[in-house]
């Protein structure tokens, strides 16, 4: 992976102004820098898909190329290997603060999708991120030499920033851009405060924790073409390797599936996105079980 | 490169030899059917396409859900296929079609790549995408309405031609001219009730027109529709012959997205300052977003309400080449020629085109939270980026968003009111009034954690103080200078006067602070004295009432405080009992520097204008040398 400097298309749209992009891409380093002021123990959940990648990416933008934030990532064991030697690489070469958590006690009781997809999520997924957020639960920290040492800083963090996006699937275009949790980690979807003009929630009470959500408004479609124009050195598992397939949607390995396609690159995914009537997530097994699967994790804490 | 390390060990290579993990093969078989795209095809190019977000609000059951899911089918962002599905699913449980059965077929099984629910829907024509952002009730209306991000530029209106106006298109129309929202499609639908008339449709044009008329407001189209049947909403109809105007469709296609304010006068309010220095990187960095006007390096600008001046030296730009200029909406990173000490909220400007600078803020707000809003209480503002507390002074009026009912001068405002209020911020901030940047005119408040109401700011001024004092009565009066200026003072003391403010509740330790903090300062060697309010109050001028000396205390601070500070001293005050305005009163009333210090429990608490806030769990030689630092930057 190679970065070459790369000169962004003009920003100017049809109707004078910035094009929708530079809107959206201005608005998420807004929420970015919001996010940054307002908390004082605050992440960055990096899955090493497509859409935490274009976050880190926004991130960089927001902070003049260092990323002030720690960057979370939960391993189930089953990721797909490349995901994390891909993680590793990009930490070390942008100088990221990488903690990784992980439920050792489930991993060491030998949890597997083979004991049902969703108890699978619930434990390494779900479990083991709260655990990370509020430290109770081993956190990881790439040190200096890129080496992986227990994290000295078993703090909670009381501000998540994630990289969801409203039209992921139903559930998800209910979030607000700022959205609280209380201590167990519930989401209470009908007593959303409200929004106004770019105001965000950014008080709270002692014991909640916010989600932050700079990509609400962006679509898969849209992520593509601002990987395509910014030229973001994404995991090439999203490109065909030369056997007619590629992965659309990143997660464990065996609950990933890929799809038949041979875009190489992102414009290539472009072209094909825009002919497509097959929604994202539709490799994702664990949503196949329940077609509530996601509400009720995400409910849950899942992201 | 050093060599990869995992960060826990891979069960799947733990469990190599466990039998419950032998089955962790990948899941190979394509779960798609396949789909190859000819890269080579016109379809093959990165562009934008432009969307369109519209608000959708009408009465319960006036057919909403019908026409988005109409306009879905018609416009064939559903696929054919799936509707035709659904008809017959309906044929065999012997029920007749309905939009909603498609919406929620749609959802359940998430199929199409299209994302159903109550709050948004997509659909899309040749020449844009459109988000269709649904609002059940009001309370859902406004909360859907300001939400977000993406510029909601236009409102489609339902009516119901059968059942006429109702309370809630009334509330509508009314709150849709209150947020600024320009263009409005009025839909009358369910033509097919009254049989098509034109008659009952142009009386209700007619009725619902003066209403929205008196709420300011023109609607771009009015257009009648049957979503039912279809007629007039993407297609026409010879049921509707008489109609000569546009289908729904061809209405939304001629709206326009907001002109960009890229033309108006510089507006940026002032986000955060950044200085990272990790990776070599020291610069100190003022950054926020562009609300509107444009800028270029080498511009000269003001920070309002301080006033402080500067010139763009660079815009920064990761991942590429810096920019020279920076239009509206963008998130900008800027250096400036001086570093200066330059708080959030501050606006920045060029100097021609100022904003106003006040304390004292009329404004026309809807109020949507729980507890009445009360005169005399204290609420969260936020402007910009200005976040600050305010007191509610007075409520002039207030009306019923449904009955249009106005009743004036108020001591509370009901949830779901829209009122006029007079509010006394804890400081002077920089806004705009009508005709300005819309962002840096609109505010919002805060009671308690949570966001409850918002408005649009009328006027703004200073804080005028009441009452006459002895100097009125005396015509000849000429008040005699110091005849040591503040440059000798400062070259006989090293430095110049400066007013430190340690402000808080009671019981935080304020007191403590003041003196350790008197003490240090002259360890650096400052002619520093503390000034404690309590001292003041107890010489108060006798046979006067505690209250009355509580009440006077910012003026017999300021007494005190005058020849101290014309004598070139540094001088530590505490105060606990002084309100907003005399806050605000002492701070106007000299011109040295100042610094106010917040000593509070928690982080969120923001009562007073403090330049900087030391909680009380903090270390205290740390907060030590951190004032002795910012005090000696401001007179030294």
């Amino acid at each position: 992976m190679t970065m070459t400097p790369h000169q962004p298309p003009p920003a100017a749209a049809p109707h004078g102004g910035l094009s929708r992009l530079r809107e959206l891409e201005a608005h998420s380093i807004y929420i970015l820098r919001e996010a940054y002021r307002h908390f004082d123990s605050l992440a960055m959940l990096w899955s090493i898909g497509k859409d935490s990648t274009v976050m880190l990416w926004l991130a960089r933008k927001a902070f003049a190329g260092e990323v002030p934030i720690p960057l979370v990532h939960v391993d189930t064991s089953y990721k797909i290997p490349a995901m994390i030697e891909y993680r590793d690489r990009l930490a070390r070469d942008w100088g990221l603060t990488m903690i990784v958590g992980a439920n050792q006690e489930a991993l060491a009781a030998g949890m597997h999708p083979s004991k049902g997809r969703l108890n699978c999520c619930a434990a390494l997924k779900t479990e083991a991120l709260r655990r990370t957020l509020d430290g109770t639960g081993p956190r990881m920290r790439m040190n200096s030499d890129g080496v992986y040492v227990p994290d000295w800083n078993p703090r909670p963090y009381n501000g998540v920033i994630v990289g969801a996006r409203a039209d992921e699937e139903g559930s998800r275009s209910k979030e607000r851009t700022f959205s609280p949790r209380n201590e167990t980690n519930d989401w209470d979807v009908a007593e959303q405060p409200p929004e106004f003009w770019n105001q965000f929630k950014t008080r709270f009470a002692p014991g909640t924790h916010v989600r932050v959500h700079p990509l609400l408004d962006w679509t898969e479609i849209d992520l593509w073409v601002y990987i395509a124009q910014e030229q973001i050195p994404i995991i090439d598992l999203y490109y065909d390797q030369g056997a007619g397939t590629r992965y659309r949607s990143l997660g464990c390995e065996p609950c990933t599936g890929f799809i038949q396609s041979t875009a190489t690159n992102s414009e290539q995914v472009v072209a094909e996105l825009r002919v497509t009537n097959t929604p994202e997530r539709a490799g994702r097994a664990q949503d196949a079980e329940d077609p509530h699967a996601m509400e009720k994790l995400r409910r849950d804490g899942y992201m | 490169m050093t060599p990869f390390s995992p960060a826990f060990k891979r069960a799947a290579d733990a469990a190599s030899t466990s039998t419950a993990m032998a089955t962790s093969a990948p899941m190979s078989t394509p779960v798609l059917p396949p789909r190859l795209v000819d890269t080579n095809s016109a379809v093959f190019q990165v562009a934008e396409r432009e969307v369109l977000q519209v608000v959708t609000v009408g009465h319960v059951d006036h057919g909403k859900s019908t026409l988005v899911g109409r306009l879905m089918v018609d416009t064939q962002t559903i696929a054919p296929a799936k509707v035709q599905a659904v008809r017959e699913l309906c044929e065999r449980q012997g029920k007749a079609f309905e939009f909603a059965f498609l919406l929620d077929a749609l959802e359940a099984e998430r199929e199409q790549g299209i994302t159903i629910d109550s709050a948004r829907s997509f659909f899309k024509t040749d020449q844009r995408d459109y988000i269709l952002v649904d609002a059940p009730g009001h309370v859902e209306f406004l909360r859907n309405m300001v939400s977000g991000a993406a510029r909601t530029e236009a409102a489609l209106l339902l009516l119901d031609a059968h059942e006429g106006i109702k309370e809630n298109s009334r509330r509508h129309g009314k709150l849709l001219s209150l947020l600024g929202v320009k263009q409005m499609v009025v839909v009358i639908n369910k033509l097919d009730l009254i049989d098509f008339d034109q008659g009952r449709f142009e009386e209700l044009v007619e009725s619902y027109g003066a209403f929205l008329k008196e709420c300011g407001i023109t609607p771009t189209h009015w257009v009648p529709v049957s979503a039912r049947g279809g007629e007039n909403v993407v297609f026409r109809s010879e049921k509707l012959d008489w109609w000569q105007g546009p289908t729904l469709l061809e209405a939304l296609e001629s709206l326009n997205r907001s002109p960009s304010l890229d033309r108006g006068p510089l507006r940026m309010p002032v986000q955060d300052i950044y200085k990272f220095n990790r990776h070599g990187n020291d610069e100190r960095m003022v950054v926020g977003r562009i609300e509107s006007g444009r800028l270029r390096v080498g511009d000269d600008v003001v920070f309002s309400p301080s006033g402080k001046r500067s010139r763009i030296k660079a815009l920064r730009q990761f991942s590429a080449p810096d920019p020279i200029s920076a239009m509206a909406g963008e998130s900008t990173t800027i250096v400036l020629e001086d570093e200066l000490f330059i708080p959030r909220g501050e606006v920045m400007h060029h100097p021609e085109a100022t904003p106003i600078t006040g304390q004292l803020l009329t404004g026309r707000i809807f109020w949507l939270g729980q507890r009445p809003l009360r005169v005399g209480a204290m609420y969260g503002l936020r402007l910009g980026t200005a976040e600050l507390e305010c007191e509610v002074v007075s409520i002039p009026s207030s009306t019923d968003a449904a009955t249009l009912t106005t009743l004036y001068d108020r001591t509370s405002v009901e949830r779901n009111e829209i009122a006029e209020v007079q509010l006394l911020l804890t400081h002077p901030i920089a806004a705009d009034i009508e005709g300005g940047c819309p962002q840096t005119r609109r505010f919002v408040l805060l009671d308690g954690y949570d966001l409850w109401g918002g408005g649009q700011l009328l006027t703004l001024i200073a804080v005028p103080r009441e009452g006459r004092r002895a100097v009125d009565f005396l015509p000849d009066f000429q008040w005699k200078a110091q005849p040591a200026g503040v440059d000798r003072w400062q070259q006989l003391r090293g430095h110049r006067s400066g007013l430190i403010v340690i402000a808080g509740d009671r019981d935080q330790g304020k007191a403590d602070l003041a003196v350790q903090v008197t003490e240090r300062l002259v360890a650096d060697g400052m002619h520093a004295v503390l000034l404690d309010s309590a001292n003041v109050l107890a010489e108060a001028p006798r046979d006067t009432s505690i209250d009355t000396a509580r009440a006077q205390l910012a003026e017999q601070l300021q007494r005190t405080l005058t020849p101290l500070l014309s004598a070139g001293l540094v001088v530590v005050v505490t105060t606990n009992v002084l309100g907003l305005a005399d806050h605000a009163f002492l701070r106007g009333s000299f011109a040295a520097p100042q610094l106010t210090v917040l000593l509070s429990p928690d982080r969120n608490a923001r009562l007073v204008d403090a330049d900087m806030q030391v909680f009380g769990a903090s270390d205290r030689t740390q907060t030590l040398d951190e004032l002795s630092a910012r005090v000696s930057t401001l007179v030294r």
